[in-house]
């Protein structure tokens, strides 16, 4: 059986992944942001992610 | 079967029956209430539902010694993300001793209790007791930026303020409260500040059933200013992960440590491993005498892992021989060889 890693870790957002419309604003106490994509979804993901591209 | 509230009238009228009139859980005290959403605190005194007070900190003024205050969670949008909140620093002066401040939420959850964020004053505790014998339960406590482009509180969640002397705080019971991003002036340093902060400092204090989230320090013993703390019971508490964002749970050796600690049931996530953190244990307790029993570690602490310590010295917790430990568990690594033995934690 495959141990589990030890340390998990949240899988960064892929860049296409990121095709967003704009950033309706801050969530989570300020650690995420709120997009709003391009096909009209919302998607949450880490500021530190979208700052990087 | 109908409701006898039909039959009588007062009720019948849209009058309620309300706890100070009925010789039951707490006689002596008035009840008030906070409603952050349908409050007024120029227009009400907080005595019923109906005419709650805006803020907390009114409620505290209007009520006296022995008063029970309950604080209603305020309402979220639809589609929020993160739950409305008290933007206050409040003070329970040193004439309000055994105060009761009860959020009325639904859970021990950061959107199910009323939840306190930085009023105007960031480097301020957003909560500071300085009366004896204070019941803080069913709240929440972020240390976040209240507002977009604010200043994040560097002053902690609860500041427990004894001198001895103008103001006391012992016999405190802080239960099922939700605190998370709370921390002192040195951000990656937990004994300068963090969720609950005991400072002179005081005596008799229980700390149970809290979930602590992402705070840098979640029990921090400032000092020992006026005198070294006794009988401080720490227990069931889910305590702060992930790693990255602690520096230590519970840093209780500011000052000369505490003399009588009982740190019993306790969950501990990840050893604390902040960025630039000055500490980075689970506990760090020297000078302090008591118990550490029942606890869980996330952490190996069997032999044939990378087993982490705990003594003095200790990679997982500083603990000096001055307190005892029994049944604690961290995690059994299997299959790593010989000399196998089970998490339970020791002296090693």
């Amino acid at each position: 059986m495959t141990r589990p890693k030890k340390t998990a870790k949240i899988p960064k957002v892929k860049k296409e992944d990121l095709d967003y419309e704009k950033i309706l604003g801050e969530c989570h106490d300020g650690e995420d942001y709120k997009l709003q994509m391009k096909d009209g979804s919302v998607k949450i993901v880490p500021k530190s992610e979208v700052d990087e591209q | 079967m109908g409701k006898a509230r039909d039959y009588i009238p007062a009720l019948r009228f849209g009058n309620k029956i309300y706890p100070e009139d009925l010789a039951v859980g707490n006689p002596w005290a008035n009840f008030w209430y906070v409603d952050g959403d349908n409050g007024s605190d120029s227009a009400n005194n907080g005595s019923a539902a109906d005419k709650a007070t805006k803020t907390i900190q009114q409620a505290i003024t209007n009520a006296e010694r022995g008063d029970v205050i309950f604080v209603r969670t305020k309402a979220m949008a639809t589609g929020a993300t993160d739950p409305a909140r008290y933007t206050e620093n409040i003070i329970i002066p040193a004439d309000k001793d055994c105060l009761s401040l009860i959020g009325v939420g639904t859970g021990r959850s950061q959107g199910g209790l009323p939840q306190l964020m930085t009023g105007l004053t960031t480097t301020q505790a957003l909560l500071t007791v300085r009366a004896p014998g204070c019941y803080i339960a069913n709240m929440g406590f972020n240390g976040a930026v209240a507002i977009s482009g604010g200043t994040t509180n560097t002053g902690g969640g609860i500041l427990l303020d004894d001198d001895g002397s103008t103001k006391t705080a012992f016999g405190t019971t802080i239960e099922n409260c939700h605190f998370k991003n709370c921390k002192g002036p040195t951000v990656t340093n937990a004994a300068t500040g963090g969720a609950i902060q005991l400072s002179g400092a005081p005596w008799q204090i229980l700390i149970r059933g809290n979930r602590f989230y992402k705070n840098v320090g979640d029990v921090v013993l400032l000092n020992t200013s006026n005198s070294v703390p006794q009988d401080v019971i720490i227990e069931d508490n889910i305590f702060s992960g992930p790693a990255a964002n602690v520096d230590c749970n519970l840093y209780l050796a500011g000052g000369s440590g505490m003399n009588g600690v009982v740190i019993k049931g306790n969950v501990f996530q990840q050893l604390p491993a902040i960025g630039s953190g000055s500490v980075k244990r689970f506990i760090y307790a020297t000078g302090c005498t008591g118990m550490l029993i029942g606890n869980y570690f996330g952490c190996e602490t069997c032999v044939g892992g990378t087993e982490i310590t705990f003594k003095v010295g200790g990679t997982g917790a500083e603990i000096p021989a001055t307190m005892h430990m029994a049944a604690n568990f961290g995690e059994f690594i299997t299959g790593t060889g010989a000399g196998l033995e089970s998490g339970e934690i020791a002296r090693i």
